[in-house]
């Protein structure tokens, strides 16, 4: 699925803006106006006024800036104060999400409503089959009584004609851990403690209140100055842009990196250790090994399935051995890798060979105030040496088919496919841990159809799995 | 009835702005356009330099302009044409 909307078209309308103001190093003289640019006087609403989508946008830009809303003193404290901060900033700090309250619409929670499909019928199922006598029939119409709706779902279930709809908020409905939820205001607030980092709150929110904390001004205030920036891209990096990846791979050293590796070359290294591991655990009575690449389900294991620990391989992730070649290549560097997750921002905090993340659609930010036309651009020389197995781990099942490649064949593999953490999945993994289980390596991945399915990313799962087989055929 | 052609940019700002999710406008158009409308992925089209690049994703319907395209602007311009405004 395609996530294109207003909202998210407002974000990228905003990271072009401020890439651009970065690349010209009048990143803190204009990014007030930048403010006024966006919403002009006269300008059609969002929301009630321009001055309050003004306001929104300038914790937008903040968030862009790499703050967390959250963390606000003063609110007089312009932009352009926080841009310097930002600019002069040498470390990158956690959570990597923040919500925007000003944004936030405090989403009534979790309601049952009738709605005017409702024929006032005969039977009135939901009426006699309310188990709180919630449900009164006024004007011809069945209504129900807040204060007496325990929001057990039975009218719903029961309507012939769909007339009762069950009211979300999106946001808290979309996170599989129950990381969101509301504070005393009635804003969303999130509980780090639980947090996954899957960008599901993110991506699901219709009014955009929770954003990412980006690093784009980090990264292009480093290629502005001419540092030595080397670009390490995911696998599914090579499907989001409409080019085959040699093309990418000259846009983005036309855009100013040094160098483009490809994190496919971490991912042979991954995919051999992690062969070698399974052969190892499963010879000395592991019941089963799961994949350890996808920093969202590691997160959800630590936090929310300890028993799963255990299980999963301890083989590193194949954004940390291209990260680690990249520095033992040329220690001076400055790593950036580039996909479409927001859980490496966190793998990357905590580790030490990824100096910044951007999404794929901070990338094109950049791509696009730089006026880099990725199909007019010259061909790299040289595509990388990655096999065509490690190029597809971005795909589901593209972790089990790069490991099997390695296998010695002394051990029989019986994978299985995790496609989605979701609320059944994370229930299937800890039930995996208790009872007997046919298979023996899990392959696990948090986004749907694999990284291609990641909310940073520029194109339907379907299109990128499409151009990555194009690409390296 | 003359073809119509639906031409969408997949220059790098439209790309970033959001033209790919146009592409999918094929299975969404009425049944009486099936025949008659052809969609074709473009290289860029300039517009995004001419005009202000904050107007992207563009799209054009036999030769005009649709600026901010999104599937239901596309789709009002495929009827206006249809219609002959």
């Amino acid at each position: 699925m395609l996530s294109d909307n207003n909202a998210s078209r407002i974000v990228k309308k905003l990271l072009v803006e401020t890439a651009r103001l970065s690349l010209e190093e009048n990143l803190e003289e204009e990014i007030d106006r930048l403010v006024i640019n966006m919403i002009p006087k006269n300008s059609a609403a969002n929301r009630c006024c321009v001055h309050k989508d003004r306001a929104v946008i300038k914790y937008r830009l903040m968030a862009i800036l790499g703050r967390s809303i959250e963390d606000e003193q003063d609110e007089l404290k312009p932009l352009s104060e926080y841009a310097k901060e930002t600019l002069n900033r040498e470390k990158i700090t956690e959570p990597v999400l923040t919500v925007i309250d000003e944004a936030c619409s405090a989403c009534p929670s979790g309601r049952h409503f009738v709605t005017n499909v409702c024929r006032g019928c005969v039977a009135r199922p939901c009426m006699v089959n309310c188990p709180k006598d919630a449900i009164e029939i006024h004007n011809g119409r069945a209504e129900i009584d807040e204060d007496r709706c325990v929001n057990c779902g039975i009218c719903l279930k029961v309507c012939p004609y769909n007339a009762i709809v069950e009211i979300p908020v999106p946001c808290e409905s979309a996170c599989p851990v129950g990381a969101i939820s509301k504070d005393q205001s009635g804003k969303e607030k999130i509980d780090y403690s639980k947090c996954i980092f899957c960008g599901r709150c993110m991506t699901s929110c219709p009014f955009g209140a929770i954003m990412e904390r980006s690093q784009i001004i980090d990264v292009a205030k480093k290629l502005a100055e001419g540092r030595r920036v080397a670009a390490l891209t995911a696998p599914s990096a090579a499907g989001q842009f409409p080019c085959d990846f040699k093309q990418l791979k000259g846009a983005i050293l036309k855009a100013g990196f040094g160098e483009v590796l490809e994190v496919a070359e971490g991912a042979d290294i991954t995919a051999k250790k992690e062969a070698e591991e399974f052969e190892e655990k499963i010879r000395e009575g592991q019941k089963f090994m799961t994949s350890s690449c996808c920093p969202v389900y590691k997160e959800a294991a630590k936090k929310h399935i300890p028993e799963l620990w255990e299980f999963i391989s301890d083989t590193p992730t194949p954004m940390e051995f291209a990260g680690r070649r990249a520095k033992a290549d040329s220690p001076d560097c400055i790593t950036v890798f580039i996909g479409p997750c927001i859980a490496k921002r966190q793998e990357a905090l905590e580790g030490s060979s990824i100096d910044h993340v951007l999404t794929c659609e901070e990338l094109g930010a950049i791509l696009v105030a730089k006026d880099i036309f990725v199909r007019e651009t010259n061909h790299a020389e040289t595509l990388g040496s990655a096999s065509i197995e490690a190029r597809k781990f971005a795909v589901s099942g593209g972790v089990t088919n790069a490991v099997k490649t390695h296998l010695s064949g002394s051990t029989e593999i019986k994978p299985e496919l995790i496609d989605g953490l979701d609320k059944k999945n994370i229930k299937k993994l800890s039930d995996m841990c208790k009872a007997n289980t046919d298979a023996n390596f899990v392959e696990v991945m948090n986004c749907k159809g694999g990284c291609v399915g990641g909310p940073g990313n520029l194109s339907s799962p379907a299109r990128a799995a499409k151009r990555i087989e194009k690409s390296f055929e | 009835m003359k073809k119509i052609l639906v031409e969408i940019c997949t220059g790098t700002t439209c790309h970033v702005m959001g033209s790919e999710a146009i592409m999918e406008i094929r299975d969404m158009l009425a049944s009486r356009f099936k025949d008659i409308v052809e969609i074709k992925a473009t290289s860029c089209i300039g517009l995004c330099r001419e005009r202000n690049a904050e107007q992207a994703p563009f799209v054009k319907v036999n030769g005009r302009v649709v600026p901010e395209a999104n599937l239901l602007r596309v789709t009002q311009m495929i009827n206006e044409i249809e219609r002959g405004d």
